[in-house]
């Protein structure tokens, strides 16, 4: 049996100059794709921070420089959106320079 | 507090976005391309192209909201702006002006309201030559007061 696929798509602004971008696509109940960006506001333009995605079933957490350029990446445990809103309403900017295994 | 706009999308929205998308990256193998070689150096392409595979779904349901922190932006929503949403909604008008004359209204005043509405983020105006249609992005506003 064919199973629905839906499509969830939230953006929180946890700041004014900082927001969170979740995108989690189901089939049924269960999660295939999920990425959770921490957007930073620089110079007008909108650039990712911190994100943890599974692409390729691969569970992983990247760090982006200021400009946007994947500078470091880090297997991670599965998150959830709840999860990484904690994590960044916690600590913001400070993401940026934590170390990725932990996060 | 925390205000939450929900959108959930219509058959109209799920091709819609298909359009923008055709219209950004000409072709779903094209994305695809570009995903693989940009790797996780571009986190929108990457969303763009899992979102683009689930539009194709068939039945798919989409929800996308917006949320933002703090009530002050609550006073931006006032009951002549809600009503206003709600004659988007019904009338469907193809520029502010059709939206003054369907609601009575003075243009001045309705362009005003649109600007705040489109401040907070519960319209967007979508521009074709020399007119702005106000579209409403969203169909449902939750207010938490938990969070």
């Amino acid at each position: 049996m064919v199973q629905a696929t839906s499509v969830s798509i939230q953006k929180i602004f946890v700041h004014r100059d900082e927001h969170l971008v979740g995108m989690e696509v189901y089939e049924g109940q269960r999660v295939k794709f999920y990425s959770y960006t921490y957007y930073v506001n620089m110079r007008d333009s909108w650039q990712p921070c911190v994100r943890w995605d599974n692409a390729e079933q691969q569970p992983h957490v990247d760090r982006y420089d200021e400009n946007g350029t994947l500078i470091e990446q880090q297997h991670c445990r599965e998150k959830n959106f709840k999860e990484v809103l904690k994590l960044v309403k916690i600590f913001r900017r400070n993401l940026a320079a934590m170390n990725l295994a932990e996060l | 507090m925390r205000v939450e706009l929900i959108k959930h999308y219509t058959t109209e929205d799920v091709e819609s976005d298909i359009r923008r998308l055709v219209d950004s990256y000409v072709s779903l193998d094209s994305l695809s391309q570009k995903v693989s070689v940009t790797k996780c150096n571009n986190p929108r392409l990457q969303d763009e192209l899992m979102l683009w595979r689930a539009l194709l779904a068939p039945h798919v349901e989409v929800r996308s909201s917006v949320a933002f922190e703090g009530s002050e932006k609550v006073a931006n929503i006032t009951p002549a702006r809600i009503d206003l949403l709600e004659a988007i909604r019904r009338t469907r008008p193809h520029s502010v002006r059709e939206l003054a004359i369907s609601v009575k209204r003075n243009y001045k005043n309705v362009y005003d309201d649109i600007q705040a509405l489109s401040d907070v983020g519960l319209v967007e105006l979508v521009v074709k030559g020399r007119k702005s249609r106000p579209v409403c992005t969203a169909d449902e506003i939750k207010f938490n007061l938990e969070s």
